[in-house]
């Protein structure tokens, strides 16, 4: 298995935010978590990422244990809701920030940031000012970013929930696709039930701590706890009011 | 009512500007007896005696390189405990004792801790008078940087080592440029608290350790009128030439 969580558990003092978590998610997949707030989602995400500890439970990736490694060390890339692109800094330099700590040399830093630019469709704005940049652009230095450095696995946390509704459509898209492109692993967290059908190849549901992972999709369509057939409910009767 | 503004607009000048010419011409006044409106004669010997027949240069540099180093040790060491403080769980504890040293006059303060500066031998030394208003400034530099450390910039710091820098490439590459603005500010108003200190640099420097505001106080209690004005114009260059800066530091802000 590419990545792989056991027996997670987490409390903040007597709390208990995460109770015996496990998954495993192979290469190049995808797998939708969805859940209300506060269920503990984001939390599960900075464990793996090595952001904060577990109380029990570990991390594997490929079989090695990484549970111990920092945060630095694990190639775990955790993306925010926000971008949070370095002001500082402009999309070339933001897009570059991964390879410059990997103190790669500078032409192989400027073939593999235009490649990519080029690739995001940001070609023209290298030396824009990231302030200046719509909400998708933001989104996608943030992902360039992360995956200049070929992570081992995305985990990421309601990306696209600031992003206007034609936005987040096309970022979850383009997400889909250099997902495929890169191959990269990835961790999606919603609370939108649509969102998470149309990002997963695997699907979750996370309340008051526990994970419930179904083993397809039609599995997670069918089950009471997600609420796609209540979904479908509601807008089959919308329909039949029309008629 | 342009005519009233410009006019509104001079008187102010006027207001802010008279006391620095009344110091430059105490400062060139030669004899100037009462009743007398203008001095007898004018003379540039305050200058001369100043710059020339007196120490007062080298305690003018002295003074510059003690406010110097507060400014930058109180700025190193706020910038690293003042991050740390703001993410300890007891934090609003914490920042309230770093109030503490405002609640006394600095002269009280300063009696308050003497004892500690006789006992280690410090009373009387630079070194003394430089721990002592790093004591008064480095809570004030806590301060100052105290809300710059927010959630936004700990997630930024996070994603920076999520990318692969180590720590001490985020303070470098991510940390350091985003605190910049808030660094210089410090700066400048560290230097300027331990510039203008009177009554810290007084008692534990106990007139040993000469400092240039110290040095005016002396010429005032001489009587010595026209070296006292020469030396205010003098002490006051570094904070004019640093409120430019400052003013342009916020004016690129705004």
């Amino acid at each position: 298995m590419w990545l792989e969580v056991k027996n997670i558990s987490k409390r903040f003092d007597k709390n208990e935010v995460l109770k015996d978590i496990s998954f495993s998610l192979e290469q190049g997949k995808t797998l939708a978590i969805l859940g209300k707030s506060g269920c503990g989602k984001t939390t599960l995400l900075k464990i793996i990422a090595g952001i904060i500890p577990a109380c029990e439970g570990d991390v594997f990736h490929q079989h090695k244990l990484i549970t111990h490694l920092p945060l630095n060390k694990r190639n775990i890339i955790y993306l925010y809701q926000d971008a949070l692109l370095f002001p500082h800094l402009n999309v070339f330099e933001n897009i570059a920030f991964g390879l410059r700590a990997r103190k790669l040399g500078e032409e192989e830093i400027l073939q593999k940031a235009n490649k990519l630019i080029s690739e995001l469709g940001l070609t023209g704005y290298e030396n824009q000012n990231p302030q200046l940049l719509s909400g998708g652009q933001k989104q996608r230095v943030a992902f360039g970013r992360s995956l200049i450095v070929n992570p081992d696995c995305m985990l990421l946390d309601e990306p696209f929930s600031s992003l206007d509704f034609e936005t987040r459509t096309t970022m979850q898209m383009f997400y889909k696709e250099m997902a495929e492109k890169f191959n990269i692993t990835t961790v999606f967290v919603t609370h939108d039930l649509k969102e998470a059908l149309i990002m997963g190849n695997h699907f979750a549901v996370m309340d008051s701590g526990r994970l419930t992972f179904y083993k397809d999709k039609s599995e997670f369509i069918n089950s009471p706890e997600t609420g796609v057939m209540q979904e479908k409910t509601f807008w089959d009767n919308i329909n039949a009011d029309k008629t | 009512m342009k005519t009233k503004a410009r006019i509104r607009i001079i008187v102010l000048i006027n207001l802010v500007m008279i006391p620095f010419v009344f110091l430059l011409f105490l400062s060139i006044a030669g004899t100037w007896f009462f009743p007398d409106v203008l001095p007898g004669h004018w003379s540039l010997n305050a200058w001369h005696g100043l710059f020339l027949g007196n120490d007062f240069w080298w305690v003018l540099l002295k003074s510059v390189v003690l406010s110097s180093s507060i400014a930058i040790l109180a700025t190193a060491m706020a910038f690293f405990i003042s991050r740390q403080l703001s993410r300890h769980r007891y934090r609003d504890i914490l920042h309230s004792i770093a109030y503490l040293p405002y609640s006394f006059s600095p002269v009280i303060y300063a009696f308050c801790i003497q004892f500690l500066f006789i006992r280690s031998g410090l009373k009387g030394t630079y070194a003394g008078v430089l721990i002592a208003q790093l004591l008064i400034s480095f809570p004030f530099v806590v301060l100052l940087f105290s809300k710059h450390w927010n959630h936004e910039l700990k997630n930024q710091e996070i994603l920076s080592m999520s990318l692969g820098a180590s720590e001490y490439q985020t303070v470098v590459r991510v940390t350091l440029p985003l605190t910049m603005r808030l660094i210089k500010l410090s700066l400048i108003q560290t230097f300027l608290i331990s510039w203008f200190d009177y009554g810290i640099s007084l008692v534990i420097g106990r007139g040993i350790a000469q400092t240039a505001i110290l040095r005016i106080y002396q010429y005032i209690a001489e009587a010595n009128i026209a070296y006292a004005a020469t030396a205010s114009l003098v002490l006051l260059i570094p904070p004019v030439m640093l409120s430019i800066v400052q003013h342009k530091l916020s004016s690129n802000v705004a």
